[in-house]
C-alpha cells in the first residue's frame, strides 16, 4: 500500500472491517466488495 | 523475562506432554532463583495481581493506536495479550528489558497508576514474544497447555522424587519457592508438610470402559455410590484452621462462609459440595449461582444453601487415614458424620449391588429422590487406599449416558483466537408448532465443541455456502424443513430457564454427530425437551 499509493481501494476478501479502517487512517478511500464465493472457497 | 518468554512460547507451540515436561525441567534447572520460582508460580496459577487489570492493557493499547483498528484486531485475534503483543508500536529508545522478578515485584507493590505507566515502559522494551509473555503473566491464565499437575511433575523430575511428594508439601510453600528448589537440588531437607489446614492431593477415578473393565473386575471387590452432580471439595478443620478446597486445591472458603462455619469436626473430609434445600438435593444450576463469586450475601446463602455430601475421610484429628482401606475409612466417616448430627454434612450412601448387570439397572433407572439428579455411579474397591492422582484400577466413574437430540443449525459465529477464521460457535434450534399449525425453529442452545477439526471444516463450509444474512461476526444459515444441517447434540441435563426464549437451558451441550443424512424437518420438537423437564 505504501508503495502503490492507490487513490481508491477495493477489498475483495480478508478482514474487511479492519482493512477498511487501516486504509482510512492512511488516507486511502477503501470499500469492501461482497464477492459471492470468494472468501468461501477456503478459510483464509 | 527473556527466558520465561521463550519457555511460554515453546510450551504453547508443542502439544506433546513429554516435550512440555522437558522444556519446564530445562528451564527450572537453568534459571536462577527467584525468577524460576515466579515462573513456577505463574505456571501453577498461583499468581494474581490486583493492580494489573486487562482494562489497563486495553487502555494502553488504545492510547497508542487507533482504538477502532485495535478493537477490530482484538475481535479477529480473540486474545487480548496476543493482540496487544502484535500491534504494539514501540517507541524507540534505550529501554532495558525487565527481569521476571522485577516485573513481579513491581506488580505486587506498585499502585494502579504506577502499573499503568510501567506497562507501557515494559511493552516498549520487549519484543512481541516477550510482550505476549508479560501480558499473559499480568492477566493470569497462561493457556500454554500446562496444568498445575504437569508443572509439579516437572518439579518431581527435576528433583528425582515422586509427584505425590511435591503435592504433599506444596500447600505449605509459597512463591518464589526457594526452600522447595533447595530440597529438590539436595541442598536442604524436605520442607515441612505440616501446615494446619493444608490441602491433601485428591484421588480421582478413571472412566470405566464397559467392554474391557467389567469382564475382568469382580463385583464383590467393589462398592458403589452415586456420582453426585456438584463440585468435589475437601473440607478441612485442623487445629482451628478451617478451609474448603476445590479438587485442584484452590481455597474456596471465602465463597462458602456458611459451609466453613458448619465444619464442626477435626479432620479432613472428601465429599461433594451441593445445594440442598429442605433435605432435598437441588440441581447443579442452583449450585452454579454460588460458584466463582468473590462476595456472598446472606440472601444468596439463604436461597442457595450449601451442604456437603461426604464420601471419604482422609484424616481424623491428627491421624492420617489415607493408608487405610476404603471400608475402614468409610466406617470412621460414618461414625464421624453420625456424631456431628449436622444438617449441612451428610453421607453419600453406599448402593448395594450383586452383579454388574444389577448396577447397570440402578444406574439407568435410579430410585426416587436425590439419586435422580446423580450423574451416574462411582465404583470404589473396598480395599483401596487413598492414593493421590488417578491410579488405574481402584476407583471408576460410570457416567449415565448423555441425553441426545437432533437439532438444526440456525446461526454460526466466528470463533476466537486460533479458530477466528472458522465459524465454530453454533446456535441450534428445534421445532415448535403454533396455534395455526405453523412449524418454526426456536433456538435452544449453543455448542462450540464436540466436533473434530475435519468436521469443523465441513460445518464452516456449509455455513459459508448457505449464509442467509450476516450480522457482524454472526451468520444465519439456511434452516428449512428440506434443507439445512442437522446436529446431533449431546447434553447432560436440562433446566427451566426464563432467560431463554425456548424456556429451557441445556447443561454442557456439545455437537455429538453431524447428521448430513437427516433433513431438518425430521429434527426434534421443543415438546420432546419439555417432556424431559418433568
Amino acid at each position: 500500500m505504501d508503495e502503490l499509493r492507490p487513490g481508491e481501494l477495493w477489498i475483495t476478501h480478508g478482514r474487511e472491517e479492519a482493512l477498511t479502517r487501516w486504509s482510512q487512517l492512511h488516507g486511502v478511500e477503501a470499500r469492501a466488495l461482497a464477492l459471492v464465493g470468494y472468501e468461501d472457497e477456503d478459510a483464509e | 523475562m527473556r527466558a520465561f518468554a521463550d519457555l511460554l512460547d515453546r510450551l504453547s507451540l508443542t502439544a506433546s506432554r513429554n516435550t512440555k515436561l522437558a522444556l519446564m525441567v530445562g528451564y527450572l534447572a537453568e534459571t536462577p532463583d527467584p525468577d524460576r520460582g515466579w515462573a513456577l508460580a505463574a505456571l501453577t496459577g498461583e499468581l494474581s495481581f490486583d493492580a494489573a487489570k486487562p482494562a489497563f492493557i486495553r487502555k494502553a493499547a488504545e492510547a497508542r493506536m487507533d482504538p477502532q483498528l485495535f478493537r477490530w484486531s482484538y475481535d479477529y485475534v480473540g486474545d487480548l495479550a496476543e493482540t496487544v503483543a502484535l500491534v504494539w508500536e514501540a517507541k524507540p529508545g534505550a529501554n532495558r528489558e525487565p527481569q521476571l522478578s522485577e516485573v513481579i515485584d513491581a506488580l505486587t507493590s506498585a499502585s494502579r497508576s504506577e502499573v499503568q505507566r510501567l506497562i507501557e515502559t515494559w511493552l516498549d522494551a520487549l519484543d512481541p514474544t516477550a510482550r505476549w509473555a508479560l501480558l499473559k503473566l499480568m492477566t493470569g491464565g497462561l493457556r500454554v497447555g500446562v496444568s498445575a499437575r504437569l508443572a509439579k511433575q516437572a518439579l518431581a523430575q527435576l528433583g528425582g522424587v515422586e509427584v505425590a511428594e511435591i503435592e504433599e508439601v506444596w500447600h505449605g510453600l509459597s512463591a518464589p519457592y526457594g526452600d522447595l528448589f533447595a530440597w529438590l537440588e539436595g541442598r536442604s531437607d524436605r520442607p515441612s508438610a505440616v501446615s494446619p489446614g493444608r490441602f491433601r492431593p485428591v484421588m480421582l477415578a478413571q472412566a470405566i470402559d464397559e467392554a474391557v473393565d467389567f469382564p475382568r473386575l469382580d463385583p464383590a471387590a467393589y462398592v458403589a455410590e452415586w456420582k453426585w452432580d456438584g463440585i468435589r471439595i475437601q473440607a478441612v478443620n485442623e487445629g482451628g484452621v478451617r478451609r474448603l478446597y476445590s479438587r485442584t486445591g484452590d481455597d474456596i472458603s471465602k465463597t462458602f462462609p456458611d459451609m466453613v462455619e458448619a465444619l464442626d469436626f477435626e479432620g479432613v473430609i472428601d465429599g461433594e459440595l451441593l445445594v440442598v434445600r429442605d433435605g432435598a438435593l437441588a440441581s447443579f444450576g442452583d449450585l452454579q449461582q454460588r460458584l466463582n463469586r468473590k462476595t456472598v450475601d446472606a440472601k444468596l446463602i439463604q436461597t442457595y444453601p450449601a451442604a456437603i455430601r461426604a464420601y471419604d475421610l482422609l484424616a481424623e484429628g491428627a491421624e492420617d487415614l489415607r493408608h487405610l482401606p476404603f471400608l475402614e475409612r468409610r466406617e470412621r466417616l460414618e461414625a464421624l458424620v453420625a456424631r456431628l448430627g449436622s444438617g449441612r454434612i451428610d453421607l453419600s450412601p453406599l448402593q448395594p449391588f450383586e452383579t454388574w448387570e444389577g448396577l447397570a439397572d440402578l444406574r439407568s433407572d435410579p430410585p426416587e429422590g436425590d439419586a435422580q439428579l446423580a450423574e451416574g455411579v462411582m465404583l470404589k474397591r473396598a480395599d483401596s487406599i487413598y492414593e493421590a492422582g488417578r491410579p488405574k484400577g481402584p476407583w471408576f466413574k460410570w457416567k449415565r449416558d448423555p441425553h441426545l437430540i437432533d437439532a438444526v443449525l440456525m446461526y454460526a459465529q466466528r470463533g476466537h483466537g486460533k479458530r477466528s477464521s472458522f465459524y465454530s460457535d453454533y446456535t441450534f434450534g428445534v421445532w415448535t408448532t403454533d396455534a395455526l399449525g405453523q412449524r418454526s425453529l426456536t433456538p435452544v442452545g449453543k455448542a462450540y465443541f464436540g466436533f473434530t477439526d475435519e468436521e469443523l471444516k465441513q460445518i464452516d463450509k456449509f455455513v459459508r455456502d448457505n449464509t442467509v444474512e450476516r450480522f457482524g461476526p454472526v451468520r444465519s444459515v439456511r434452516a428449512e424443513p428440506h434443507f439445512g444441517l442437522v446436529l446431533e447434540v449431546a447434553f447432560e441435563g436440562l433446566q427451566r430457564s426464563t432467560r431463554h426464549k425456548s424456556g429451557v437451558a441445556m447443561r454442557f451441550p456439545r455437537v455429538h454427530r453431524l447428521r448430513w443424512d437427516k433433513s431438518p424437518g425430521e429434527a426434534d420438537e421443543l415438546t420432546t425437551l419439555q417432556r424431559m423437564l418433568d
